[in-house]
């Protein structure tokens, strides 16, 4: 499916709002949204939330061979999947320009940084090593998927145990979880992107944009830190021009975010750890009675409010008085009123030829008041009018065939013409 | 370790350069008679051949026509016999997808592109030998070729592969050095206002280390600049005294 | 460059020549053929400037860029270790690929390789098989365990026609310029032992050369055709000869039909083009091993 375009009027008022220092949210500008980690049954299944991005990592492994030219070594395999649950945008299957850039970004965030120490993955040498491989799957996109998927990576493959094994000879014997306690991966330290987005040639600068916020935005700026301040990993996209003074600025933020996202990761870490020596039952099943996961709850979010009650006040004393003079409806016959604007009737019945001239005098005299009002007013009348007849006051409908014997010849006649000045009103409150 | 045989005590690199040396330089354009621009560039033994064709009318899918710009469409591919060991899978995979995307990124904020609405400038970059800095040989090669299919742009493109040794960052990667574990940043640079059109770095390095990274990286861009701004001026001279002033 | 050896009757601007170019390329190519020549100056049966270059690609254990004219195709030859297939254990295998990117010519997409390419890849399987350039027998290191696999990539740089000439030329130079690395094995193991340093050279027994036709308006022959030439021609045809003058291939694929005899002096005059190219090809090998 092809995504909505975003209308220029939407494009405006953020790139407006964004000048302005005021976010969608209401975030300040280099504040990250909330985060929310959670762990599965599984040792090494990992869920994120970023405000309302949610991403899912898994970790599994497996005995294979070895690389030919890397022997000595384990092998490390990422995939991010771009499901159709995250946005109507993703196509299933087709490995799109953004899927590409996603799942090379990754790669190059934790494989070329060596945060994964591949030679313990070894078991025996140039036969069998263990394959790591790390699935992320994109459950709901609303921006910086980018940030959301090293996140969970990062977090799934600390969380994560292998199998132990034991090498006798050439036999190589692999322990079941219940056999043997299985065994965490070493992780040298933990790279986490942080993205910043560029709006007006570069003028703006906002950390962890929204969806909305990606579609204004002019190119994006990826860095990828440990918290020992050391960069893992530098992506500029979008076709912007960046300065060395920029790069440099969003260097140093983000070495104050990453330490702060460790710091969140290791909390998580720890309460799971806690949670499962407890002995309680813990991961995704038992969350969702609790409504942890499923529940979108949708945050309390800040709205400005410093001087609403003055203006409000304000604006309703400088407001016109409602008009107190109401036009009175005309009754040409028994059971028919008209108040307000309309057109001229084009049905070219004769019952409506005196309704016309007297509506068109109507609609000269109710052109200065609020059409609504008036038209209130003559439902209100109508239903204390003609209480047998069912009033269907809304309706388009062009004959409403109503049953009374004596007025059989009248009623359709009747609801005819008011329908029409029900059209009347309404073509003419578009006009206006 | 790696970093002493990279940089030896006397400052001297594994091919014999000093640590700011760029490789040699040698660029040929106009090279092809069917493409309207065409450079070949080799910098050491990275030997790159960029062609341009274009503006021309959208060709494939209509819809993606833009109607205020020109869309780039690049494509970056290997030779099969380019690298030490035979390629298998020339197109498709997913480092010559994004090395298009990188490339299709810094040109358009190079390339003029308001100027041609509706239209499509293609270009297309093979890599015939390669011995490191793949990218940055890719991007001056395409900045030749489409200065000579006569399409303007804001400023020369220029990039450069720089690495980090011992506190000391090393310009201009060969494939010995990039495959050594050092940390590499590439960058594209306009150079005349200093602005950044590509940033990518890989591997570990301290924050601190960043900024002279950088400005290594602009300098030896810089320089790359100077000698394609000779390459071009020497083409221009060469073709003036062909068709006969 | 309109500048030609044939005169018309009436003087016309060179403007005008270009738009009639344009707008009627047939009639303006058969007002060239009718007094015996072609637009780019070329008598009916001579072959456009041949430019030989090996050895430039130092990745490739062998390699060669053939320019013929505007035509420029580039072959790189890499030779890997492999099993031999179990209905000939004794030999190797030399797998060619030509390839027709999208940079080469605007007529061409980029994707999977077109129709062009294809036939032209198999047009090349097929002289390698029937011409021996190369004794597979050669390529075998260990009867049944292993051998060489020759994979020769040919790639078009400018497309203007004739590309199956460049391509066989180039390849020829390829093999000979290819050097392969000693290996022993290693009994007790059965590992391979590559010496990169020892190097030798293939041994080729035939040198065949490949001319191509093109036939216009059913009676007009002319030799090594451009592009245009070749979209306007009603048929093409390739003759590929040896120095022993034996004739490997012949190649029609369909087009206007050929009387007998103009099929002779299309071999006649392949056979010339074949010494004119292996002179060419023997003097640059000469000249790289004197410079070594």
């Amino acid at each position: 499916m092809k995504d909505t375009p975003l209308a220029n009027c939407e494009r405006d008022f953020l790139l407006k709002a964004i000048e302005e220092k005021k976010r969608l949210d209401g975030r300040q500008t280099y504040d990250y949204r909330k985060i929310k980690i959670t762990f599965g049954t599984d040792y090494g299944c990992c869920f994120v939330d970023l405000g309302r991005t949610r991403v899912m990592a898994q970790v599994s492994c497996e005995l294979v061979a070895p690389k030919e030219n890397r022997p000595n070594e384990g092998i490390m395999f990422f995939n991010i999947e771009l499901s159709p649950m995250a946005s109507p945008a993703f196509e299933q299957g087709r490995q799109s320009e953004l899927s590409v850039k996603l799942n090379r970004q990754l790669e190059r965030c934790l494989r070329n940084s060596k945060c994964i120490d591949t030679e313990s993955l070894c078991v025996v040498s140039g036969e069998k090593v263990w394959q790591i491989r790390v699935d992320v799957h994109m459950l709901n996109h609303d921006g910086n998927l980018m940030d959301a998927a090293s996140i969970a990576a990062i977090t799934a493959l600390c969380h994560f145990r292998r199998p132990d094994v034991a090498i006798q000879g050439d036999e190589v014997t692999v322990f079941s979880p219940e056999e043997r306690d299985p065994i965490p991966l070493s992780i040298y330290h933990m790279p986490i992107s942080v993205s910043f987005s560029f709006f007006q040639q570069g003028t703006y600068l906002l950390v962890d944009p929204c969806e909305r916020e990606e579609r204004v935005m002019d190119g994006l700026l990826m860095i990828a830190m440990n918290k020992h301040r050391e960069i893992c990993s530098i992506q500029s996209s979008g076709g912007i021009m960046l300065l060395k003074d920029q790069v440099m600025r969003c260097s140093k933020i983000a070495s104050v975010k990453v330490s702060e996202i460790t710091e969140l990761i290791g909390k998580a870490l720890e309460n799971d750890k806690k949670a499962r020596k407890a002995g309680g039952r813990c991961g995704f099943a038992e969350s969702i009675p609790q409504e942890r996961i499923t529940a979108l709850k949708m945050e309390e979010s800040p709205v400005e409010m410093m001087d609403v009650t003055e203006r409000a006040n304000d604006i309703v004393q400088k407001a016109e008085a409602p008009p107190q003079t109401v036009p009175s409806p005309v009754v040409p016959v028994p059971g028919v009123g008209q108040v307000g604007q309309g057109l001229q009737n084009t049905w070219g019945l004769e019952d409506d030829d005196e309704e016309e001239e007297e509506e068109e005098e109507n609609g000269n005299r109710g052109e200065e008041q609020e059409g609504k009002a008036s038209k209130m007013e003559k439902y209100e009348k109508e239903e204390s009018r003609g209480g047998d007849v069912v009033e269907i006051s809304d309706s388009e409908e062009e004959e409403v065939v109503i049953l009374h014997p004596e007025t059989s010849d009248k009623a359709p006649v009747n609801t005819g013409s008011r329908s029409s000045s029900h059209q009347k009103g309404a073509a003419k409150s578009k006009k206006k | 370790m790696a970093g002493l045989e990279l940089l030896s005590d006397q400052g001297y690199r594994l091919d014999g350069r000093k640590a700011t040396e760029l490789r040699k330089v040698q660029a040929r354009m106009g090279v092809f008679a069917q493409a309207d621009g065409s450079a070949y560039l080799e910098q050491g033994n990275t030997k790159a051949l960029a062609v341009v064709y274009g503006p021309h009318e959208m060709r494939g899918s209509r819809s993606r026509t833009l109607h205020d710009r020109a869309v780039i469409n690049c494509q970056y591919s290997m030779a099969t016999f380019s690298t030490a060991e035979r390629k298998r899978r020339p197109h498709g995979d997913r480092k010559s997808t994004e090395m298009s995307l990188h490339l299709k990124q810094t040109f358009e904020a190079a390339v003029m592109t308001q100027l041609y609405p509706r239209s499509q400038i293609d270009i297309y970059v093979k890599i015939l030998q390669s011995d490191g800095g793949n990218y940055s040989v890719c991007v001056n090669a395409a900045t030749l070729a489409v200065i000579d299919a006569g399409i303007p742009m804001r400023d020369y493109v220029c990039a450069c592969t720089v690495g980090f040794v011992d506190e000391t960052p090393l310009a201009d990667l060969c494939y010995a050095e990039e495959s050594g574990g050092v940390s590499s940043l590439a960058l594209a640079l306009l150079p005349r206002g200093g602005q950044i059109a590509l940033l990518q770095m890989d591997a570990r390095l301290h924050q601190d280390h960043l900024e002279t990274l950088i400005e290594a990286a602009m300098t030896a861009c810089k320089g790359v600049s100077k000698v394609l701004d000779e390459v071009v001026r020497q083409h221009l001279q060469e073709v003036s005294v062909l068709t006969g002033e | 460059m309109i500048g030609s050896v044939c005169v018309t009757q009436s003087p016309v601007s060179p403007s005008f020549l270009l738009h009639f170019r344009t707008a009627e390329p047939l009639e303006y190519h058969r007002s060239f053929l009718k007094e015996n020549c072609r637009p780019d100056g070329r008598e009916l049966s001579e072959f456009r400037t041949t430019t030989l270059n090996i050895g430039s690609i130092s990745t490739a254990d062998g390699s060669a860029l053939v320019k013929v004219g505007n035509t420029t195709v580039i072959c790189g030859i890499k030779a890997e270790l492999a099993n031999p297939t179990v209905e000939a254990p004794g030999k190797g295998y030399i797998v060619p690929n030509v390839d027709l990117p999208p940079l080469c010519s605007s007529r061409f997409r980029p994707g999977p390789p077109g129709e062009q390419a294809q036939a032209a890849s198999q047009f090349i399987a097929d002289v390698i098989e029937s011409s021996e350039v190369i004794q597979t027998e050669d390529l075998c290191i260990e009867r049944g365990k292993l051998c060489w696999v020759l994979y020769c990539d040919m790639m078009c740089l400018d497309y203007d026609g004739n590309v199956l000439d460049a391509c066989v030329v180039a390849l020829l130079a390829a093999l000979k310029n290819t050097q392969l690395p000693e290996v022993t094995v290693n009994t007790e193991t059965c590992t391979p032992g590559v010496t990169l340093e020892k190097r030798h050279g293939l041994r080729i027994n035939k040198h065949p050369v490949a001319t191509s036709f093109c036939i216009f308006d059913d009676s007009i022959l002319i030799v090594d055709p451009t592009a245009e030439e070749e979209s306007l021609a009603t048929a093409q045809l390739t003759v590929v000869t040896d120095e022993e003058d034996r004739l490997y291939s012949l190649h029609k694929p369909g087009g206007t039909s050929l009387s007998g005899q103009k099929l002779q002096e299309c071999i006649s005059r392949a056979t010339a083009r074949q010494r004119e190219i292996q002179k060419l090809i023997n003097k640059v090998i000469h000249s790289v091993k004197t410079a070594q």
